[in-house]
């Protein structure tokens, strides 16, 4: 395996290169260095940095008390990689099976509570499952088998649930989502997940179906918020170990039956200490990013931001927020949401007041011009939360992409 | 996620409302008086007389009970009589009213007259002459409404006498009889006649100037699901009531229609006043379509009324318009890299999505193509967003902004649809930016010209739909689209029922 430096670390506050004096008391990320005249963090010597270009959506699993292990792929490799600190592994493509075509765009992960790694992706071309579990420094690869997966297509999610791997993928052929995990024995089950039949909106099927979804293990189950196109709704379902529960959470009024915008694409969904499920999804008819909160059967939602930014003459505009999301918890409840801005290529990122609402913050770009895409949150151990992106400098070719992540310190988040 | 439905007489494909009567009044300022027209072609009379001849029908049917002839013990039998229409004419009056007259062809009723139990006088009462005239007007009624009415009695003249009497026995019925078959027989044309003519003149007239035409008010929204779109409209006979609605020159009958258009300022557009209202005093001369028809009339949309709309539909932000799914096979595979060299290695090859972002007013003009009027308009100032796919996520690539242009064709379907078919677009003075460079980028010509032409085509799919069906009398049919001066002209045919 090829070791290569990866990434800048900050491990900073929010307000890192906002305010001078805070760059030049040193809260600036591993490899950077505070420029007095601007008063941001600029790269020491961006010439020499090796680095792997991850380039498109990518997964984190966190590490206490350290940043998260990043999984995606690498452009300038063309395949899957697991970058833990400066240590980067291959797990697919021609960088870990010479020959092999490029794999690693549509890929998940995560960590069990022993600590043990667990990846799975789709690979491209044969829409084939494979799973990838580290035991110390070695990776176990193995394939799913393709009777039980089907057709499969990206995007793809994981998580673990009771000690079991469950993998999420869609259905190519059938346009639906399902559930694969392990047999105790030998090989594979799948479960499909159901959707609720919608209110008539007059549309055809949709090849989007699925497009988006995210899933999150539950106690006796798991929980998966997914795209239904061919209504443009955001659905809950929660498979409890015996049958799913289905809820349309965006997208239509249950009282009315009225359609209500085109919603859900993409989501974060993320599980509350107290057992609240928590989505963040993308209203797309507004250009605005939603939370919503399903405690007992009760759908709370409210604005994370609109997009609405000013325009030429009076006017206000309206930016791609949401397109890329992601979505923490602290101990409290209280959400973190990041997205990427598709408009101004920037990661936003939003805390949940104590008192409501939410507090928006651009983060401050390592590179300048800087473009920011992809972001993901994760909780450490700790419960402390690390915000991960792609970052660019405008001009540059998308291999010079390079990953960062940054710590959001408790002291930033009121 | 949307729904194509009629809006306020307003290029609009994502808006939605339904005519009811608004809250309060549209302001003056957004009135134009006189903006659609009703305009018959003298030209299409023949037309119309044909028509009315139609609904009376090809002979009057005449039946009268038997009747004691006055003061006498002879009867004049029951009268059965088919007698054939010869011609209709219509003529338009100055003040607006249609004068109708139908004549009857020369024929033969046969009468019989005599006493209980005695041969009858078998008799022949030749029509000589027989006309009949109405006066039909089409006044303003309240609230823009619309009274047919006839302006006066019905008049029916009629000569006759009789021609045989096979056994000389006129002569020794009792004095006055001729006198009093006449009377009967007069009676029994007019009662027959007037009616006919009549109902058949008003019926057309309802049909060329109807009531389905007003319609109280409308507000919708021109983006669905945002309130903040709002859009108002209302349509009537703009008249004082009691006035006569037709007006007439050389040309044309033409009975004109108020039209109010206003709008709630969404925060994306512009704060721009709406554009100066001149609508031209007479219909330019036109010449109607060559196909047969059963009541041609068209709708005249005069442009002032389009560029109000455009403007109305600028300010509830219906122009900041987002391409509904990406433009296919339009933009080539590479948009991006074919576009601006640098950007080849960030999107993917997905067609873009494209959204609009107006910063001026719309300016509206009418056109004339080989194959039709089109409708061409231009933002002096204009953003397209091109949004491509990159790594899977949805994000602007690139951004062009300057004088954008597109050119709409109205264009007649089923169901009296009438579809705004986005047919090309251009840029002038075109600045293109993106965010991946950091800021202006220099682009190549052609490929940018395919790009926007595709976006400004993308932005108007599917096709804005305004279903006329609505506004017309059931069974009209919108034939053709033409142009002729500062007026778009729709016209129309059928819509009255005929035995």
């Amino acid at each position: 395996m090829q070791l290569v430096v990866a990434l800048a670390v900050a491990s900073v506050g929010l307000g890192c290169s906002e305010a001078p004096q805070k760059c030049a008391a040193g809260a600036c990320p591993a490899g950077y260095s505070c420029a007095p005249a601007t008063g941001k963090c600029a790269l020491q010597s961006a010439g020499a940095a090796s680095h792997v270009g991850l380039f498109g959506r990518f997964a984190t699993v966190a590490r206490k008390g350290d940043a998260p292990i990043a999984i995606g792929f690498s452009a300038e490799r063309q395949s899957l990689a697991v970058v833990t600190g400066d240590v980067v592994s291959f797990l697919a493509g021609p960088a870990a099976v010479p020959g092999e075509a490029p794999a690693g765009q549509n890929c998940a992960a995560v960590r069990n509570a022993t600590g043990q790694l667990s990846v799975a992706w789709v690979r491209p071309g044969d829409n084939t499952v494979w799973v990838a579990t580290a035991t110390g420094n070695q990776w176990t690869v193995a394939q799913v088998d393709p009777a039980v997966a089907g057709k499969a297509a990206p995007p793809i999610a994981t998580v673990e649930q009771n000690g079991k791997l469950i993998v999420a993928v869609r259905d190519a052929t059938l346009q639906s989502l399902r559930l694969l995990s392990p047999l105790a024995t030998k090989g594979w089950s799948a479960l499909d997940v159901p959707m609720p039949s919608g209110p008539s909106k007059n549309h055809g099927p949709s090849l989007d179906f699925g497009k988006s979804f995210s899933m999150v293990a539950l106690p006796a189950g798991v929980a998966i918020a997914g795209y239904d196109a061919t209504y443009g709704d955001l659905v809950l379902a929660v498979w409890g170990g015996e049958e799913w529960s289905l809820t349309r959470v965006a997208g239509f009024d249950a009282a009315t039956g009225l359609d209500t915008g085109d919603m859900g694409a993409p989501s974060a969904l993320a599980l509350a200490p107290n057992g609240t499920l928590v989505v963040a999804y993308r209203d797309r008819s507004r250009d605005t990013v939603m939370l919503a909160r399903a405690t007992k059967g009760v759908l709370a939602t409210e604005v994370v931001t609109s997009g609405a930014v000013p325009g030429p003459l009076g006017t206000e505009r309206r930016d791609l927020v949401g397109a890329g999301l992601a979505l923490a918890l602290r101990e409290d409840g209280r959400a973190a949401v990041a997205w990427f801005n598709g408009t101004s290529w920037r990661v936003e990122l939003a805390l949940q007041r104590t008192g409501g609402g939410f507090a928006k913050a651009t983060l401050p770009g390592l590179l300048a011009p800087s473009l920011q895409l992809w972001p993901a949150l994760t909780t450490d151990g700790d419960g402390a939360l690390w915000l991960s992106w792609v970052e660019n400098q405008a001009g540059r070719v998308p291999a010079a992409s390079r990953l960062v992540h940054q710590a959001i310190a408790h002291g930033d988040w009121r | 996620m949307r729904a194509v439905v009629f809006c306020a007489m307003v290029v609009c494909a994502t808006c939605s409302g339904e005519w009811k009567p608004l809250a309060t009044p549209i302001a003056p300022e957004h009135r134009i008086a006189a903006g659609v027209r009703v305009a018959i072609s003298l030209d299409d009379t023949a037309h119309l007389e044909e028509t009315i001849g139609v609904l009376v029908g090809q002979q009057l049917d005449l039946a009268t009970a038997p009747t004691q002839v006055a003061a006498t013990d002879y009867h004049m039998g029951a009268v059965a009589a088919q007698l054939p229409l010869a011609a209709v004419s219509v003529v338009w009056g100055e003040g607006g009213t249609a004068t109708a007259s139908a004549d009857l062809a020369k024929s033969v009723i046969a009468v019989a007259i005599g006493r209980t139990g005695e041969p009858a006088c078998a008799l022949g009462w030749q029509i000589w002459s027989g006309s009949a005239q109405v006066v039909a007007a089409a006044r303003a009624g309240q609230a823009g409404s619309v009274d047919i009415v006839l302006t006066q009695p019905p008049t029916t003249t009629v000569t006759f006498g009789p021609v045989i009497d096979a056994d000389q026995c006129l002569a020794l019925l009792p004095a006055g009889s001729k006198e009093f078959v006449d009377a009967q027989l007069r009676l029994a044309v007019q009662a027959a006649w007037a009616p006919r003519l009549s109902g058949a003149t008003l019926k057309v007239l309802r049909t060329l100037v109807p009531t389905s035409l007003v319609a109280a008010g409308t507000t919708g929204t021109a983006l669905a699901g945002d309130p903040a779109s709002a859009v108002r409209a209302s349509l009537g006979y703009g008249e004082v009531a009691g006035a006569s609605l037709i007006k007439l020159n050389s040309k044309f009958a033409a009975a004109p229609l108020q039209v109010g258009i206003d709008a709630d300022r969404h925060p994306c557009a512009v704060d721009q006043p709406a554009p100066s209202i001149i609508v031209a005093a007479q219909l330019p001369p036109t010449v109607s379509p060559q196909a047969k028809a059963v009541l041609r009339r068209a709708l005249v949309v005069d442009l002032a009324v389009l560029q109000h709309a455009g403007w109305a539909l600028a300010r509830s932000g219906g122009w900041c318009r987002q391409s509904a799914s990406p433009l296919g096979e339009a933009v080539p595979s590479g948009w991006a890299g074919a576009t601006v060299t640098s950007l080849a290695k960030w999107a993917d090859d997905a067609p873009p999505t494209v959204r609009m972002w107006p910063h001026a007013a719309p300016e509206l003009e009418l056109g004339d193509t080989a194959t039709g009027p089109v409708v061409r308009w231009q933002f002096a100032d204009a953003t397209l967003e091109f949004i491509g796919v990159v790594g899977g996520v949805p994000a602007m690539v690139l951004a062009v902004r300057g004088k954008i242009r597109g050119t709409m064709r109205p264009t007649l379907a089923a169901n009296n649809e009438l579809l705004w078919v986005a047919e090309s677009g251009s840029v002038d003075s075109a600045i293109v930016t993106s965010p991946l460079a950091g800021g202006t980028v220099a682009a190549n010509a052609e490929p940018l010209g395919t790009l926007v032409d595709a976006a400004v085509r993308g932005i108007f799919t599917p096709a804005p739909v305004l279903p006329l069906a609505a506004l017309l009398p059931a069974g009209t049919v919108a034939t053709s689209m033409t142009r002729a001066g500062d007026a778009l002209w729709l016209w129309l045919d059928g819509g009255v029922t005929v035995p």
